[in-house]
């Protein structure tokens, strides 16, 4: 009975701490020129940080690139990345290149996936994505593409089914196993986001706001549960053994959450707050994390910013 | 010496008598209650004369239904025109009811009224149903009234879950200019099509617009910059204010559009200075990092009486039919009606603002103000007041801004 207790006790110990363990964040704002707002995709290359700024004819964008000293617009990306502009700078389309920059796999708004070769000629694959119920013409369509350690290229399609694609054979294999979703919403089940671990686990964000973790090795999904009461996870990123995301439905307000990947626990953020204490209103568009503890995002809509996050826990 | 110090203390005590009678210098207006039965003792920017000649107002009636009225001058008679509730069928309460027809009341050429409402007891920080919960605030409708067929429009909600503030009227183009609270969306309604654009945040939450000569629609935005929609390019501009004359920049807070279009006359709550913004100086070549470009905003003249001491609050403000600009400047709880005159660049203290035949009524503070062809101005004051309580109020001032000739 002793036992028993002195291990209760330590086990309380050790959750109190694990609870109590709290990060603190500043968001700072990065100014930059009005016609160089909405970045709709932040990427790296190397150690570059991209960001793309679609204009209205979706044909058309500009490419900045920032770091420290500040935000500064490019002309191209470097030449051996394939560029296909009227992919790249069109927000209804879903994107990614494949690890070697040269091709651009696609997944357009009927749910078609479609890679680009390196002269930019686009090979159609496959229909994946599957329409709701009584919305015949409305594909629930996943929003983001999750490039793993064996250089496959992950996403969800109909009823939140795993679709794996080699860039290099362009073999598509639907894998037999599904996002998390409840009874008869398995056809909204699709991808917001998703990041990869050091070890080669993908954490999932799905449209319904589960988080889920994936092995591509042994093709295991764990569904990790909801951090929110709402829909959307807006954007993940991995860092230090844990995931940061920023969840919300697009119309709400956007909340931060935090995953250890070690303890398994959620810690609940809240809302967002800029340096001015304001509450930050828009969704976030896309996050990348780089290193020095620094998370560089972008919210989205007309006065929506780069900004950076500096988190201490 | 002796003559030095005489001279000094007839000097001093000429200059105070001079202050005193300065400030001592009374107004009255003709005070009309607003019904009772329509109100919890507020209203805001909600009040313009329609073309029938009469005054229409929004209330405020926190946690339940608000009410559009119209007053009848030649009667001195009150109408209920719109209870929100009622028309939407909503049942919504506290932070979720229709409580409040805030946004500038705004009237077509065709005498239509133009009325919409948003939420009370704002709490948008705390509240977590906020554009999230199916159970919370559903939103803002737009209502249109004709007073010739006596029908009211329940246009809808125009943005989920948020109110609708501000308020210009473009009646060549037939479109209504709002924002949202508190995404401070900017919204163009098209009367004709009965289509909503949301053009994105503005960054600002001005209760008053103006519009301009060329049907451009300007509004504060984050601090330090005026925004502004061109209806040429169909888009929306950060200007930044480059400030010329004495003092430091305060964000307008009540802003009107001059009798010729070409200038905003605004003044700040607690701002030392009418503005004057010149739309002549619009420039899209000099920016900062941030903006799109910049337009020049001249502090012309203290907004406050000689001899006070300290600016005061200054919530709303109406352009005279004889080109000045008229506001409120409540100071030590007191309020003074003001008038700007942009042809000798001066204010002048009209008096301290007093009720007719009650005057032991003390108005405090004017949230709306509305001009009649004859020059009559009409704000409207809410129940509050340093001495005896006043009722929420529209007071009329007979012809004080008549049109020279």
């Amino acid at each position: 009975m002793k036992t028993k207790i002195l291990l209760f006790l330590i086990l309380w110990k050790f959750s109190s701490a694990v609870l109590c363990e709290s990060f603190t964040l500043k968001i700072i704002n990065l100014p930059f020129p009005p016609y160089q707002r909405n970045v709709t995709k932040l990427f790296n290359i190397g150690k570059n940080v991209y960001g793309i700024i679609p204009e209205c004819s979706y044909h058309h964008g500009r490419i900045i690139t920032f770091d420290d000293n500040g935000v500064r617009q490019v002309n191209n990306l470097p030449s051996d990345v394939l560029v296909v502009e009227s992919v790249i700078f069109n927000p209804e389309l879903t994107w990614t290149w494949d690890k070697s920059y040269k091709k651009i796999v696609v997944l357009d708004p009927q749910g078609v996936l479609s890679i680009y070769d390196n002269n930019g000629h686009r090979k159609e694959i496959q229909t994946i994505a599957g329409t709701r119920p009584f919305e015949k013409s409305s594909y629930q369509v996943s929003r983001t593409f999750a490039m793993g350690r064996d250089n496959c290229i992950y996403t969800a399609g109909k009823d939140g089914y795993i679709f794996k694609l080699n860039p290099e054979t362009m073999e598509v294999k639907k894998l037999n196993v599904r996002l998390p979703s409840v009874k008869g919403r398995e056809a909204w089940a699709s991808l917001d986001a998703a990041t990869v671990t050091d070890d080669g686990t993908i954490y999932f964000g799905t449209f319904d706001g589960y988080i889920a973790s994936f092995n591509p090795e042994s093709n295991v999904m764990k569904n990790l549960g909801k951090p929110f009461r709402q829909q959307r996870i807006q954007a993940l990123v991995y860092f230090n053994n844990i995931i940061f995301g920023i969840g919300g439905e697009p119309d709400g307000l956007p909340r931060w959450f935090i995953y250890d990947t070690i303890a398994g626990t959620f810690e609940i953020g809240g809302t967002l707050k800029n340096t001015e204490n304001k509450l930050i209103y828009e969704p976030v568009n896309s996050m990348i994390y780089l290193e020095n503890n620094k998370i560089y995002g972008s919210f989205s809509g007309r006065l929506g910013s780069l900004f950076v996050i500096q988190y201490e826990r | 010496m002796k003559k030095i110090i005489s001279v000094f203390i007839i000097v001093a005590f000429t200059t105070t008598c001079v202050a005193l009678a300065e400030k001592q210098k009374y107004i009255e207006g003709e005070m009309f209650p607003v019904p009772q039965s329509t109100h919890n003792g507020s209203g805001y920017t909600a009040i313009e004369v329609g073309l029938d000649g009469n005054i229409y107002v929004g209330t405020a009636f926190y946690g339940s239904s608000a009410h559009l009225v119209r007053f009848n001058p030649r009667t001195s008679k009150w109408e209920d025109i719109i209870d929100a509730h009622k028309i939407t069928r909503e049942t919504g309460t506290g932070l979720d009811s229709q409580s409040k027809f805030h946004a500038k009341i705004l009237v077509d050429d065709d005498g239509v009224i133009w009325a919409a409402t948003k939420q009370g007891n704002e709490n948008f920080i705390d509240r977590p149903e906020f554009g999230e919960s199916s159970t919370g605030y559903p939103g803002g409708h737009l209502f249109s009234f004709n007073p010739r067929t006596n029908t009211v429009i329940d246009h809808g909600i125009l943005r989920k879950q948020e109110g609708i503030m501000g308020g210009a009227i473009d009646r060549k183009r037939k479109k209504l200019y709002y924002w949202s609270d508190p995404k401070q969306h900017f919204l163009i309604y098209d009367i004709q099509s009965r289509q909503l654009k949301d053009l994105g945040t503005t960054g600002g939450s001005p209760r008053y617009m103006a519009i301009d000569a060329y049907g451009r629609v300007f509004g504060t935005g984050r601090s330090g910059i005026i925004w502004m929609y061109d209806p040429e390019t169909d888009m929306l501009y950060d200007l930044l204010v480059k400030l010329e004359g004495p003092g430091q920049y305060k964000d307008p807070y009540a802003m009107v559009s001059s009798k010729d279009g070409k200038k905003i006359f605004a003044c700040a709550i607690g701002g030392e200075y009418v503005m004057e913004f010149d739309l002549s100086t619009i420039s899209f070549s000099e920016k900062s990092p941030d903006t799109d470009g910049s337009i020049v905003c001249r502090h012309v003249c203290l907004s406050y009486p000689e001899g006070v001491s300290k600016p005061g609050d200054q919530h709303a403000g109406v352009l005279g039919k004889d080109g000045c600009f008229y506001f409120p400047n409540v100071i030590d709880k007191s309020p003074y009606l003001m008038k700007y005159d942009p042809e000798k660049k001066k204010t002048e203290c009209l008096g301290e603002i007093k009720i007719k035949g009650n005057s032991d009524l003390k108005p405090l503070y004017a949230q709306g103000m509305c001009t009649t062809k004859d020059g009559t101005i009409y704000m409207m004051f809410i129940s509050a007041g340093s001495g005896k309580q006043m009722p929420f109020s529209i007071v009329r001032f007979n012809k004080i801004s008549v049109e020279k000739k």
